[in-house]
C-alpha cells in the first residue's frame, strides 16, 4: 500500500506540490468560512439563562461560551458556591438536578492545570447548563455538597481519579479505587498501565502468595 | 382486595392457576450437547480466513496483510508480518490471540480484500491458552470438523 | 434501655432486680456483600444496625473498577465502542447509543432516519430486556422463583432477535458513528413484529404471579421510600425516581432518535417506594412494545435501505466539547467528551445511572429492616459494570 502512494507523488516538481498544498488549503479554508456563515453567530446576551446570571451574578462570571447546542460558563473559583445556591433556588433558573462533577487534567495550562466541570440540569425548565472553573495545582474549590447532596460521590471520584481537593466536603476519601492507592490515575502524566514496577509493589504489599510476581 | 377473596386467596389461586397450567405444557428448553442451536448467518463467532483463486488457477490467502484489521482491533490482538511487494505480498505470520479476542467483528468490517470472515463456532473452549493463539495455517481449517458431537 | 424487673436465682436465694442491668446494647456492625446474592455483582454495604433496624448504611464500590475512562484516552473513537457494551452489559445497545451520540454532536453529523428508526428499536427492545432480567432477579431476591422462569423465556425472544441482526447475544457492538453496523436482515421484521405481538399476553403471567400476591404487596409497599425531591437532591433518575412522582423521561424532554415521532406515553406513580417503581417498570415495558410497533410500521415501509451516513474513514472531531445523554434503562445515561482535535478522545467522562442511582440508598433504607434492604437494591436496579466503570 505504502509503496503506491508514494510513485505518483515523487513526479510532481516542487513548485506543483507547493501550488498543490496551497489550493488545498485556501479550499479548507473557503470550506470554515462557509461553514461559519452557516452558522449564524449565536448572541450570547439574548439567551435567558446568560441573561438571568448576569442580572444577578455577573462578577462570578469568567467567560462564557456556546457551542454544540451547550452552554458552557466559567466560574471564577471563589463565587461557585453562592451561584450555585442561587441557580438551584431561583424560579426562572431552577436547577435541581446535578448530573455529573468531571475533573480535567490539562496540562499545557501551566497556570491552572485542573478543571472541574459541573453539568446541571432543571426537570422544571428542562434545560442544561455547564460550569466550569479553573484550578491551579494546590488550589481547592468549595464543594457543592451543600447545594445538591448527589455532588458526594461526583467529588469523591474526582479527588480520586484526578486530585481535585474539595474544601468542606464532608467525607472526601477515594471512591473507585482502593484506599491506599497512589497517585491519580486519569492525570495526564499517569501511564496507561500504571508507574513502573508499581504492580509489583502493590503485589507485594497486598498478597501473601507472592508467588504471583 | 375484599374479605372474601382474601380468605380464599384469590391471589395466589390464579398464580397456582398460571404455573398449574405451565406445568403440563412442553419444555421451550434445549439440552445442549445433545441438541444444539444452529446461529444465525449473522453469528459473530471465532474468525476464519478466505481463500480466492489467481489467474494461474493457484488458490492463496486473499490477505495481503496491510495490516489495516490490526490497527482496527480494540484489544491488539492480531499479530502480523507481511512478505513479497505489490500483488504478490502475503501474510508471513498472521496470528489472532483469541483469549483476548471481543468478537467485536470491527476487524472484518475494516479488511478491503473482504480476507477475513465470522464463523458460526462457537465451541472454542479449550484447556489451555496457548491453544486460543490461532496462526493463519489453524485459521484456513475447516473449522465445522472442531464441533463437539454428543450421542444422542 | 428500660428496665425490667424479674426474680433472680443468686448466691441469696430469689431476688428482684432489674434483668436488663449486665445487658449492654450498642450499635452492631454487618456487611453485606461484596458476596451477597442480591447485589447483582460486587457490591459491599455496611449496616449499622441497632436491634433489627438500620440506623447507618456506607457503601463501598469499585470491586470492578477497569478503569474505562483512562483506557478511553488510549483508544480511537470507533475501537472504544464495543468496549461501551461492557459498562451495562445487560443492556448493551442503550451503552452503545449514548457514546455514538456523543461523537455525532461533536462532528455535527446527521443520521439517516431510517437508521434513527433502527437505533430507536434497538434500544427499546433493549429496554424490554433489561426490565424482564429486572423483574426476574427481583422477585427472585424477595422470594417469587417462578417469575424469573417467564421474564427469562422473553428475554431469550429478544436475545435471538439481536443475534439476528448483529450477530451477538449480548455484547452486541451494533451502532457505529453515523448509524448502523447493517442492515436488518430479512425476515428480521417478521419476527420481531411476532414477538411485540405476543410479549403483552406473555407479560399478562407475570402479572398473575404477582401484581396481587398479598407476599408481594406486604414486602414492597411503604417499603425503601423516598420523596422525588429527596431523589432528585440524591441523584436518582430514570424509572426510580418516576416512581416517586417527577415527571422526567430524557426522551420527553430532549428527545433524541425518533423519539418525537412515536406515539407513547411516559410511565409515572407516586407511591414512591418499591412497588411503585416496580408498576413504572411494567408500564415501560407496555410502553416500549408500542414503540417497537410504530417502528417496524416505518421500516416495514421504508426502503431506502440507508443506515448509515457518509463519514470520514479516519474519524476526527474537531477541537471541543460535547455531552449527550440517552434514557437507558435504568436513567440517565451521559457521555462527555473534550477533543484535542485528535483520534482519540482527550477526556471522556461516563455519567453512568447506577453509579449515581445507588447515592440514594442510605436514604431509602433509613430505620428499616435488614430484609428491605434487599428489596431497596433490587427496586434502584444497580448494575456494577456500570457502577465502577
Ligand atoms: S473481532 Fe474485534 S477484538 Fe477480535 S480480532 Fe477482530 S477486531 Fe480484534
Ligand atoms: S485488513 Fe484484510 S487484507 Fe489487510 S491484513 Fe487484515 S486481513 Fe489482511
Amino acid at each position: 500500500m505504502g509503496e503506491n502512494e508514494k510513485a505518483p507523488k515523487k513526479k510532481l516538481t516542487k513548485e506543483e506540490a507547493i501550488a498543490l498544498a496551497k489550493a488545498r488549503k485556501a479550499a479548507k479554508a473557503a470550506e470554515a468560512a462557509k461553514k461559519e456563515a452557516e452558522e449564524p453567530k449565536v448572541d450570547l446576551d439574548s439567551l435567558p439563562l446568560v441573561k438571568a446570571i448576569k442580572k444577578e451574578h455577573a462578577e462570578a462570571i469568567e467567560d462564557i461560551k456556546f457551542a454544540n447546542n451547550e452552554l458552557t460558563i466559567t466560574v471564577k473559583k471563589d463565587y461557585l458556591l453562592p451561584l450555585c445556591r442561587w441557580l438551584k433556588s431561583d424560579p426562572e433558573t431552577a436547577f435541581d438536578y446535578l448530573s455529573e462533577v468531571i475533573g480535567v487534567h490539562y496540562p499545557k495550562n501551566e497556570e491552572k492545570p485542573l478543571q472541574v466541570v459541573y453539568h446541571l440540569f432543571s426537570t422544571q425548565k428542562n434545560h442544561r447548563l455547564r460550569l466550569k472553573v479553573n484550578l491551579a495545582e494546590d488550589e481547592e474549590v468549595e464543594s457543592v455538597y451543600p447545594v445538591w447532596r448527589s455532588a458526594n460521590w461526583y467529588e469523591r471520584e474526582a479527588y480520586d481519579m484526578v486530585g481535585i481537593k474539595f474544601a468542606n466536603h464532608p467525607d472526601l476519601r477515594r471512591i473507585l479505587l482502593p484506599e491506599d492507592w497512589e497517585g491519580h490515575p486519569l492525570r495526564k502524566e499517569y501511564p496507561l498501565q500504571g508507574p513502573e514496577g508499581y504492580r509489583e509493589k502493590w503485589l507485594r504489599r497486598h498478597c501473601r502468595n507472592t508467588n504471583a510476581l | 382486595m375484599g374479605l372474601i377473596s382474601k380468605i380464599f386467596g384469590k391471589d395466589l389461586l390464579i398464580g397456582l392457576n398460571r404455573t398449574g397450567r405451565y406445568g403440563v405444557s412442553k419444555p421451550i428448553t434445549m439440552q445442549y450437547p445433545k441438541e444444539k442451536w444452529t446461529p444465525y448467518p449473522a453469528f459473530r463467532g471465532t474468525i476464519r480466513h478466505l481463500t480466492k483463486e489467481t489467474e494461474e488457477g493457484e488458490t492463496r490467502v486473499r490477505c495481503n496483510a496491510c495490516g489495516l484489521c490490526a490497527r482496527a482491533c480494540p484489544a491488539e490482538c492480531i499479530h502480523i508480518v507481511g512478505e513479497g511487494k505489490g500483488k504478490d505480498r502475503v501474510p508471513k505470520t498472521f496470528v489472532i490471540d483469541f483469549s483476548r479476542c471481543l468478537y467485536c467483528g470491527l476487524c472484518v468490517e475494516a479488511c478491503p480484500q473482504d480476507a477475513l470472515e465470522m464463523t458460526s463456532f462457537y465451541e472454542s473452549a479449550v484447556y489451555t491458552r496457548e491453544e486460543m493463539v490461532f496462526d493463519l495455517d489453524k485459521m484456513l481449517e475447516d473449522y465445522s470438523k472442531w464441533e463437539r458431537t454428543f450421542k444422542k | 434501655m428500660d428496665e425490667i424487673r424479674g426474680l433472680v436465682v443468686t448466691e441469696e436465694g430469689l431476688v428482684e432486680q432489674d434483668l436488663m442491668r449486665d445487658t449492654l446494647t450498642k450499635e452492631m456492625w454487618v456487611n453485606m456483600g461484596p458476596q451477597h446474592p442480591s447485589t447483582h455483582g460486587v457490591l459491599r454495604v455496611v449496616l449499622a444496625l441497632e436491634g433489627e433496624r438500620i440506623v447507618d448504611t456506607e457503601i463501598y464500590i469499585g470491586y470492578l473498577h477497569r478503569g474505562f475512562e483512562k483506557f478511553a484516552e488510549s483508544k480511537t473513537y470507533p475501537q472504544f465502542l464495543p468496549i461501551t457494551d461492557r459498562l451495562d452489559y445487560i443492556s448493551a445497545h442503550a451503552m452503545n447509543y449514548g457514546y455514538v451520540l456523543a461523537v455525532e454532536k461533536l462532528m455535527g453529523i446527521e443520521v439517516p432516519l431510517r437508521a434513527k428508526y433502527i437505533r430507536t428499536l434497538m434500544a427499546e427492545l433493549t429496554r424490554i430486556s433489561s426490565h424482564l432480567l429486572w423483574l426476574a432477579t427481583h422477585a427472585l431476591d424477595i422470594g417469587a422463583m417462578t417469575v424469573f422462569l417467564y421474564c427469562f423465556r422473553e428475554r431469550e425472544m429478544i436475545l435471538d432477535l439481536f443475534e439476528m441482526v448483529c450477530g451477538a447475544r449480548l455484547t452486541t457492538s451494533y451502532f457505529r458513528i453515523g448509524g448502523v453496523a447493517n442492515d436488518l436482515p430479512d425476515g428480521f421484521i417478521e419476527k420481531c413484529r411476532e414477538f411485540c405481538n405476543i410479549f403483552p399476553q406473555k407479560a399478562k403471567d407475570y402479572d398473575d404471579l404477582i401484581l396481587k400476591n398479598r407476599i408481594w404487596l406486604a414486602r414492597t409497599i411503604n417499603v425503601a421510600n423516598i420523596s422525588g425531591e429527596e431523589g432528585l437532591n440524591l441523584g436518582l433518575s430514570g424509572p426510580s425516581i418516576r416512581g416517586s412522582g417527577v415527571k422526567w423521561d430524557i426522551r420527553v424532554s430532549e428527545p433524541y432518535g425518533v423519539y418525537d415521532k412515536v406515539e407513547w406515553e411516559m410511565a409515572v406513580e407516586d407511591g414512591c417506594d418499591v412497588y411503585a417503581r416496580y408498576l413504572v417498570r411494567l408500564k415501560e415495558m407496555r410502553e416500549s412494545c408500542k414503540i417497537c410497533q410504530q417502528c417496524l410500521d416505518f421500516l416495514e415501509k421504508d426502503d431506502s435501505g440507508e443506515f448509515r451516513a457518509k463519514v470520514p474513514k479516519v474519524i476526527k472531531p474537531p477541537e471541543g466539547e460535547a455531552y449527550a445523554c440517552v434514557e437507558a434503562p435504568k436513567g440517565e445515561l451521559g457521555f462527555y467528551i473534550v477533543s484535542d482535535g485528535s483520534t482519540k478522545p482527550y477526556r471522556l467522562k461516563i455519567r453512568a445511572p447506577s453509579f449515581a442511582n445507588l447515592m440514594s440508598l442510605p436514604k431509602m433504607v433509613e430505620g428499616a429492616l435488614v430484609a428491605d434492604v434487599i428489596a431497596a437494591i433490587g427496586s434502584i436496579d444497580v448494575v456494577l459494570g456500570e457502577v465502577d466503570r
